[in-house]
């Protein structure tokens, strides 16, 4: 079994390249400058390409040519203009540049043809397929990516985590040069697992430089120099302040960093005034300023990692410690908000800067590679003979526990031969065994090292045999993750008729092990007849399965048109799906129509995601819209505790249209993708939260009333049966869960399954079935569809009260139900995707 | 719209790759079981691998495995575990027939308790459903049977679903006979002209004797609108009609009615000049067809 052995960190900032040794990871310095990081910077000069220092250095002369922060546009459909080439570049190659210059910090002589790379865990698939690209493009064949807070655990505990604390839970907060991720990690019995996580692709140290250049560096320069436009023309692509928001970035970078040791730094300047003249200008930028301006974002990552302990129902007692990992933990203000809010003791003890590096080489040190499909003839040009016997091993490369399992297979296997498992210290020994096509066994391990083990072939007169093996190196006292789990929930959009909507079906659930696979079974909601310009969507979704499809992310669509069938698709006609995803996060998709017998199949890879700023101001339009309708509902009903829910929803909302409508089409900056994400986290708790009209209250209130009336029946009469009380009580219990949130999906399946509960109690419990039949017998002509069978069925019900027959008293009550007017009518307004 | 929850998943297929008798569960079997199968990973890598007859990926034999830390209900996994026909239908219940035999004797054995008994409903409902949707009457009759066996509580779900599948079709007869399409008509309640259809209205228990009425009568007026264009399909389905289990007063209706279709269908056939019908003109070309194909 060969591993990967090599871990790229390819930061925001800063990248590194690092290798497993066999018992711990070694991170490989730039040959020039002996530096470990390399700045993730490209340059263009004249005809060559600088990377990292060089063209960081070259960023205060020539900025235009030089580029950084390109991790946060991948994904996106933005380029780079090179000015001196006059020619784009895509954030995919920027990277890959990166990743090459990467390859020359290697000294061993290895040449990786496979590589981990770490993302942010909340990369979408978008932006995990564009950086996979760009491993690609940058000539490695195998790209696997791990998320990095997995990465930073995987150094840190297998690093620093003392033995007598190899039980419990601990929170991982990475936040970077340019993202921000928290981790909740469970360690169990020598087994690590990442049981939860959460993050911000847009929040890392770049936002605080962008703070500190708009909100302290440019006022102040604005004032000093009389230049009003300065904000607005600093960032607009070839405005004539273009270059000097670059130099600001920088400066305000490295005030950041000397704002961690001192309280104040001065920052120098020189800047052109409106004559043209180069002006020298000196700042003063105090530490409680900048606190200041990074602090609400410094309370967004204490709120992710608040909502990670609520989602898995902890409490800040129940975590050892918070592990902090990336470059902007160094900073005062965010150690103390941690410390502060949580009240659970910091870390600082795992190197924030190498951490995900270190991390993923351990990762790559246990990670198979793929196996490259031999060449016709290959095989003939080795050394060994065309037939000699292969045996190929799997096993787990690293581990806490004192015995692994190795798991062998052999390619040409003969009859009559024997295998033995050494451990080359001798201290291990299977003796000989009969050699099948699949064996393994179970080998001892000694402690804190390598443990090398080698399989010999011999024949039934005791001769060995040449065999080709792999080697077996199983080092002890490192964790070993069996796989990443998935960032986000993967779904389909499905028809949801009931509430004339459309509604998520969970796939994969977040936190699932990748690689993953699943086939569902669906029906057709409406018939699609053929050439009727109508389309069936498969419409695959990442995010939240519990929200509106609306505020998750598209990963791809199949679209299915009417005039592609050769006849009509019949409501409910079966559709199988087949979905797959990789452990890099590529999704293939299969559909199968039993009706027609048509299968499409497609593999979604998007390297890119387009913003469009004309849909982001229409849906911010829409959502701003939605909103004011439900605080003038909410107040009209003098319901102010709902409208000063909706009120703060409003003023974001109003804040985000703003914003929306004055960005420039060509802006420098992230904006538009940050945009889109809070219009998103918006979107998802005006379903969460919402207004007094919609349908949470509605659902919330149906289900009270109920549940409230079962109780009652519970308490009071003797007949219902010990297993209604039962459920009664068990929906209860988990009332709590369901309803915290005010997730609109999981309180309409509680409810549901209330109704179902309150249905069997009515047919079931012959005095309250009694009761019901009178209710429904006393009813006026103009409450029934057809009276007529109505007054049949109350005489037929009448019969069987008084022949006490509950069996046909249940049957009157259920027809009664049907012709009941009240009955709700299923009204189909929507188009939805065709998928039932 | 119905939709069948999570079919039953046996937890114990994950034993069988390492021989382990579900008595034998303990933390130690359990993290060598996962040793054993994380190293096939390895050894395969690919997405997933064959465990006794299941696929599975990685992340499901781990939650497989957390499963069997806490497992609730061994005995009735193991009992049912060791009964193959019927495991196998358990957990497709949509797919592979009934084992009526197998149900039965498992019934009068005794082994029957709560778990098993929910697990039973949930794979009788799925197992009905696609019997239904599929127009499979015959083979609905057993576990109908079977159905209406279990306790009071365990039934309500099945009647829920025979009560939405009798409106369904009500309904779509009721849409019909707004405005009557032969061809559509025959392509989506033409079953209705099938004896296994009357049979299983007849099989349904008395509590479904209203919801059958008003298939008659929806039947009923359909023909009625229909008798003149369609004569075949209004005498195929009064032919049925005439035996459905139904109200008295509809029944009169209904006899009186089968003999007019009937009169009518005679004269029909009679009018047509010919004597062999259309199914065997059908097969004569069909026969023509691959004679032609053997000499090719």
């Amino acid at each position: 079994m060969q591993t990967i052995n090599f871990g790229i960190d390819l930061g925001t900032t800063n990248s590194l390249i690092a290798r497993f040794t066999g018992t711990q990871a070694e991170v490989f310095k730039n040959p020039i400058g002996l530096k470990e990081t390399l700045p993730s910077c490209v340059a263009f000069r004249k005809e060559r390409v600088l990377v990292g220092d060089k063209a960081r250095e070259w960023l205060l002369k020539d900025p235009l040519n030089v580029f950084a922060n390109f991790k946060r546009k991948m994904g996106t459909d933005d380029t780079f203009w090179i000015h001196s080439r006059t020619e784009t570049i895509t954030p995919i190659e920027l990277s890959s540049l990166v990743l090459k210059e990467l390859k020359n910090f290697i000294h061993t002589g290895d040449t990786p043809e496979s590589v981990v790379i770490t993302i942010p865990a909340s990369f979408d698939t978008v932006q995990s397929n564009a950086t996979k690209q760009a491993g690609l493009e940058a000539g490695f064949q195998e790209v696997v990516l791990l998320q990095e807070p997995i990465a930073a655990s995987l150094a840190y505990f297998n690093k620093y985590l003392s033995t007598e604390k190899e039980t419990g839970k601990w929170l991982v907060y990475d936040l970077g040069g340019g993202t921000f991720d928290v981790a909740l990690i469970g360690i169990d019995q020598n087994e690590m697992r990442v049981l939860d996580h959460q993050g911000d692709n847009y929040l890392g140290g770049v936002d605080f430089d962008h703070s500190l250049v708009m909100d302290l560096m440019v006022p102040a320069i604005s004032q000093q120099m009389n230049l009003p436009d300065l904000a607005s023309e600093l960032l607009t692509r070839n405005g004539i302040y273009e270059k000097l928001y670059f130099i600001l970035l920088l400066k305000a970078e490295e005030a950041k960093k000397e704002l961690s040791n001192q309280v104040s730094t001065d920052v120098e300047l020189q800047v052109t005034d409106a004559d043209g003249e180069e002006v020298e200008l000196l700042l003063t930028i105090t530490r409680e300023q900048f606190n200041a301006v990074i602090h609400n974002r410094v309370d967004d990552t204490v709120g992710m990692l608040e909502t990670i302990l609520d989602r898995n129902n902890l409490s800040p007692t129940d975590i050892e410690e918070i592990i902090l990992i990336g470059g902007s933990t160094y900073i005062p203000y965010v150690r103390n908000t941690i410390a502060r809010r949580t009240g659970i003791g910091i870390n600082t003890q795992a190197d924030p800067t190498t951490a995900v590096a270190v991390g993923a080489a351990y990762f790559a040190g246990s990670t198979p590679r793929k196996r490259v499909a031999m060449p016709a003839g290959e095989l003939d040009k080795g050394e060994e003979a065309p037939n000699t016997i292969r045996i190929q091993t799997g096993y787990n490369k690293t581990t806490k526990d004192t015995e692994e399992y190795i798991s062998a297979s052999v390619v040409n296997f003969r009859e009559g031969l024997f295998y033995r498992i050494t451990r080359t210290d001798g201290g291990f020994d299977t003796a000989l065994r009969p050699l099948t096509t699949r064996f393994g066994e179970f080998v001892l391990l000694l402690p804190n090292r390598i443990n090398t083990f080698t399989i010999r072939v011999f024949d039934a007169l005791n001769n060995l045999l040449p065999v080709q093996a792999d080697p077996i190196d199983i080092t002890h006292g490192l964790f070993s993750l069996y796989g990443q789990p998935l960032p986000e929930d993967i779904c389909i959009e499905v028809d949801d008729l009931t509430n004339n909507a459309t509604r998520c079906e969970l796939i994969f659930a977040r936190n699932s092990i990748l690689p993953l696979t699943k086939t569902i079974y669906r029906e057709i909601s409406r018939t699609i007849r053929k050439n009727s310009g109508e389309i069936l969507i498969i419409n695959l979704l990442e995010g939240d399965a519990n929200q509106h499809p609306s505020t998750n992310k598209i990963v791809g669509v199949i679209e299915v048109d009417s005039s592609s069938l050769p006849a009509d698709l019949v409501k409910g006609s079966d559709v199988e799906i087949r979905i797959g995803m990789s452990e890099s996060r590529d999704v293939s998709v299969s559909v199968h129509l039993s009706m027609t017998d048509q299968q499409f199949d497609q593999v979604f890879s998007p390297t890119k995601r387009y913003v469009s700023l004309n849909k982001l101001r229409d849906e911010m339009t829409e959502l701003r819209g939605q909103l004011e309708l439900d605080m003038e509902k909410a107040v009209r009903n003098e319901d102010y505790e709902a409208a000063a829910q909706i009120q703060e929803l409003v003023d974001r909302a109003r804040a985000l249209y703003t914003q929306v409508k004055t960005i420039h089409p060509d802006t420098l900056t992230d904006e538009k993708y940050q945009l889109d994400e809070a219009k998103r986290k918006l979107a998802r708790q005006l379903y969460a939260h919402g207004s007094v009209n919609n349908r949470v209250l509605r659902v919330k209130e149906r289900y009270y009333d109920l549940i409230a009336t079962l109780q009652n029946w519970a308490d009071t009469l003797q007949e219902v049966s010990p297993k209604f009380r039962q459920e009664i009580q068990q929906l209860k219990t988990t009332e709590p869960e369901a309803m915290r949130g005010n997730n609109y999906f999981r309180i309409e399946g509680h409810l549901a399954k209330c109704r179902r509960l309150f249905n069997n109690v009515i047919l079931y419990t012959p005095t309250i079935l009694t009761h019901f039949f009178h209710v429904y017998a006393n009813f006026s002509p103009e409450e029934y569809t057809d009276y007529r069978k109505a007054q049949a069925e109350i005489k037929r019900g009448e019969k069987a009260l008084d022949r006490q027959n509950q069996d046909e008293l249940r049957s009157v009550l259920l027809t009664l139900l049907g012709l009941a007017k009240d009955t709700e009518i299923i009204e189909i307004k929507i188009k939805g995707t065709g998928l039932g | 719209m119905y939709t069948a929850d999570m079919p039953y998943q046996s937890p114990l297929h994950i034993l069988d790759s390492l021989q382990i008798q579900p008595d034998d569960l303990t933390p130690v079997t359990l993290s060598q079981l996962r040793k054993k199968i994380m190293a096939e990973f390895n050894l395969q890598n690919q997405v997933t691998i064959t465990i006794g007859k299941q696929q599975y990926t990685k992340d499901e034999v781990l939650k497989a495995i957390d499963r069997l830390k806490d497992i609730e209900h061994l005995n009735s996994h193991s009992l049912i575990f060791k009964n193959k026909p019927l495991l196998a239908w358990l957990e497709n219940p949509g797919r592979i027939s009934f084992p009526a035999q197998t149900v039965n004797n498992l019934r009068w054995s005794g082994h029957q308790d709560e778990f098993y008994l929910d697990v039973m409903q949930e794979a009788l409902r799925e197992h009905l459903y696609t019997l239904l949707k599929t127009r499979r009457f015959r083979q609905a009759e057993k576990p109908l049977e079977t159905a209406f066996s279990l306790p009071e509580y365990g039934q309500d779900d099945i009647r829920v679903l025979v009560f939405e599948h009798l409106y369904d079709v009500v309904s779509l007869i009721g849409e019909a006979f707004k405005a009557p399409d032969y061809a559509h008509d025959v392509a989506v309640f033409g079953f209705i002209t099938d004896p296994a259809w009357t049979d299983f209205l007849n099989n349904l228990p008395d509590e479904f004797e209203g919801a059958i009425n008003d298939y008659c009568v929806k039947a009923i007026n359909y023909t009625v609108a229909l008798q003149h264009k369609q004569r075949e399909f209004v005498y195929e389905i009064s032919s049925q009609l005439v035996q459905t289990r139904c109200d008295e007063s509809l029944k009169f209706t209904i006899q009186q009615n089968h003999k007019i279709y009937h009169a009518k269908y005679n004269e029909a056939t009679g009018d047509s000049g010919s004597s062999v019908s259309w199914r065997t003109i059908w097969v004569i070309v069909w026969l023509l067809i691959m004679m032609a194909r053997a000499c090719t």
